[in-house]
């Protein structure tokens, strides 16, 4: 890895950005499948993600029933096409299966699972084209997606990768700046500022960390579930028949 | 204006939705999308939760020594106890019913139950059976007088259709209501609805 | 609770439609839902198409890498074809390794492009024990009914938008590209269903459910290239022989929507 990569130049990133803006496009769609009960598809940045849920339906298998809760499945995976370099390989990779348990651990904070008892909530998440920041798009797509099919939720929730690069707490890592930066940090929050979902990997002082956490729900707060609300007023502003547009 | 979850909202208090309404602090919130009518919160989708009181539409499509097993499109398994009916039921009836029992393990007990006879059936989302029935029942109305049909909607997304005299048009009151689901976010719908079934 | 017997109700419904000259979906028995089809939609791919069938939404995408030939065929490319039935596409279907349906499915459109020569895999020949492979994955996102006919379009649309790598020193340089792979026709696929006596072209997801049988046709402008029946019914001699004649007589209608 190249340690003489300058990240932040003059102030501007590598593709020209602020150290706390988004990566462009973000576009978030409702309602983009027929079969699931609700859909969303989010392109951010190069990311291109479609998740389906599906619910509540019977537990199978029955044994994993929960006498007093909706149980709720969450599967991550990628197409073999999603990333630039080699030929990836269907089925759940340890990093997938990983995801998906974060992802899961998340929803379940907000999805109001004692409204409907002993059954299950499916929430089917492919990447489609990746680059950095799937799970943080992921989640914030699942939580659209399930606005979309009537689930219950006690609020509304998004996520964003912040990170070091440089030296500098920035918003949305891009591929490189997660390759050749010093921390990563998805974090997920409701609008009222629990946090759902927190990873880290690299290396932070507690100063570096608690101001990454601050601008982190500042960001989820102002632009990633003003995202998620912009998405639905725009499902009922035209007549709901809308489909995948890569 | 559309509500989010977890956006406050300002409803009459007697008629809260336990499941589209959460109550914390005080202080009343949308648990899913809707609009407010009248000081009452209209969910624009919402899944299906089986309580006392529902109408349900339904096949009956198992026999077993305790009842009958109904088909509801829902996550419920729906039975009509032999003791509730009248007579028998057969393999493919239409069934309108009323749930009376929710049990524990979620099995639901319908009584009220009602052969109907041959009819079509449509499946919409249960979140938009009150657009179809419409305030004092004003929508479903409109559509029986206008297409000569006889409907029954079902809490659970079954919508049953059934011509009621020659000029019966079943084709234009499945049309309707398809708009209906597609439109259901427009205040004006009820409008829209007549000047279409006025065609 | 999907069982044999909401089948039976809902397929008498459905019989009683046909009986009267009348689809679900109010279309003619030979007629063909709208198709769009768009290609080059994900860019780490090296093409890639997405096609809309009606309710049926099917992804594909290729990607080169550099493999180890066949040990009987040492100078030839190799093209591999995998389908994935994504459980977001329907309540159907199960997380977990491919069905005997995208078994089948994946197999049915390989044979189709493999058997029309589309792609010179001679041209995939680097050097001793190293050729190009291509690798055409299928990705059913939204099941509607129908997902041969769109896996062909969207296999296609695919191979046909596939830029060809840069190659350096046995090794693919991603992210450069030398040129467009080159495709030298197309072949398009029509799939009956037969529900009693009737036979209908392109069958929508209750038609596919309640069908007694299916047969898909596989065809180049002068050839037959595929075919695969499925399902439990049978066809008359004569009736197959009809919808071969139809495909070819409305192979350009198909074809050009991939130009």
């Amino acid at each position: 890895m190249e340690k003489d990569i300058k990240l932040i130049v003059d102030g501007k990133r590598l593709d020209g950005r602020d150290l706390f803006d988004l990566r462009k496009p973000f576009v978030l769609k409702l309602g983009v499948l027929k079969n699931a009960d609700g859909s969303a598809y989010i392109e951010w940045g190069k990311n291109k993600i479609v998740v389906g849920v599906f619910g509540p339906n019977p537990v199978f298998p029955r044994h994993l029933e929960d006498p007093n809760n909706m149980i709720i499945r969450c599967q991550y995976s990628m197409t073999t096409f999603c990333s630039l370099e080699e030929h990836g390989r269907n089925g759940p990779s340890r990093r997938s299966i990983e995801i998906s348990k974060v992802i899961r651990e998340a929803l379940e904070q907000i999805v109001l699972r004692k409204h409907y008892p002993k059954t299950m909530l499916e929430v089917y998440i492919t990447v489609l084209q990746a680059e950095g920041g799937t799970r943080t798009a992921s989640l914030t797509a699942a939580v659209a997606a399930l606005v979309d099919a009537g689930i219950p939720l006690k609020t509304l929730a998004g996520a964003v990768s912040m990170g070091k690069i440089d030296g500098k707490i920035v918003a949305d890592l891009g591929k490189e700046e997660d390759n050749y930066g010093q921390s990563d940090i998805p974090m997920a929050f409701t609008k009222e500022g629990d946090l759902l979902l927190l990873q880290m990997d690299g290396k932070l002082t507690k100063q570096e960390f608690f101001n990454a956490l601050d601008k982190g729900y500042e960001i989820v707060n102002k632009k990633i579930i003003k995202a998620i609300r912009d998405a639905v007023e725009e499902k009922y502003s035209e007549e709901i028949n809308k489909k995948l547009e890569l | 204006m559309i509500y989010l979850p977890g956006d406050k909202v300002d409803v009459d208090q007697s008629k809260i939705d336990r499941i589209a309404i959460q109550k914390r602090d005080n202080s009343m919130y949308a648990t899913v999308v809707g609009t407010i009518d009248d000081r009452t919160y209209v969910p624009l989708e919402i899944a299906y939760r089986a309580k006392i009181g529902d109408n349900i539409v339904g096949f009956v499509v198992m026999k077993r020594s305790v009842g009958y097993f109904i088909d509801s499109g829902t996550a419920y398994t729906m039975i009509v106890l032999n003791r509730e009916l009248q007579g028998e039921l057969r393999m493919g009836n239409i069934i309108s019913a009323r749930i009376s029992r929710v049990e524990d393990d979620q099995t639901v007990i319908l009584n009220n139950v009602r052969r109907l006879k041959a009819g079509k059936i449509v499946e919409v989302p249960s979140s938009k059976v009150p657009r179809i029935i419409g305030k004092d029942a004003s929508m479903i109305k409109l559509i029986k007088e206008k297409t000569n049909c006889d409907l029954f909607v079902g809490a659970n997304g079954y919508v049953y259709i059934t011509d009621r005299d020659k000029n019966a048009n079943v084709s234009k009151a499945i049309a309707a209501i398809r708009m209906i689901v597609r439109m259901s976010h427009l205040h004006s719908l009820t409008d829209i609805v007549e000047k279409f079934l006025g065609e | 609770m999907e069982n044999d017997i909401i089948k039976h109700i809902k397929r008498n419904y459905l019989l009683d439609l046909l009986n009267r000259n009348q689809r679900i979906d109010g279309r003619e028995f030979l007629a063909r839902r709208p198709i769009e089809i768009k290609s080059d939609v994900i860019s780490t791919a090296e093409g890639s198409a997405l096609v809309q069938l009606g309710d049926t939404q099917v992804l594909a995408g290729t990607k080169f890498e550099v493999v180890e030939p066949f040990p009987s065929d040492p100078t030839t490319g190799v093209f591999i074809t995998n389908v994935e039935f994504l459980p977001l596409a329907s309540n159907q279907f199960e997380p977990g390794p491919p069905d005997e349906n995208s078994i089948e499915f994946a197999r049915v459109v390989d044979r189709g492009l493999r058997s029309a020569e589309l792609v010179d895999l001679n041209s995939f020949y680097i050097e001793e024990g190293k050729v190009l492979g291509l690798f055409l994955d299928l990705y059913v996102l939204d099941y509607g009914g129908n997902l041969f006919d769109a896996g062909y379009l969207a296999g296609m649309a695919a191979l046909k938008s596939t830029r060809m790598p840069k190659i350096e020193e046995a090794s693919i340089i991603r992210g450069e590209y030398t040129g467009k792979l080159n495709i030298n026709e197309n072949v398009v696929s029509f799939t009956f269903v037969k529900i009693g006596n009737h036979i209908l072209l392109d069958p929508n997801l209750y038609e596919e459910k309640l069908m007694d049988s299916r047969i898909t046709i596989a065809l180049t402008k002068e050839h037959i290239v595929a075919m695969q029946k499925g399902g439990n019914g049978t066809f008359k001699k004569t009736d197959v022989q009809k919808l071969v004649e139809f495909g070819f007589d409305n192979y350009d209608s198909l074809s050009n929507l991939l130009g």
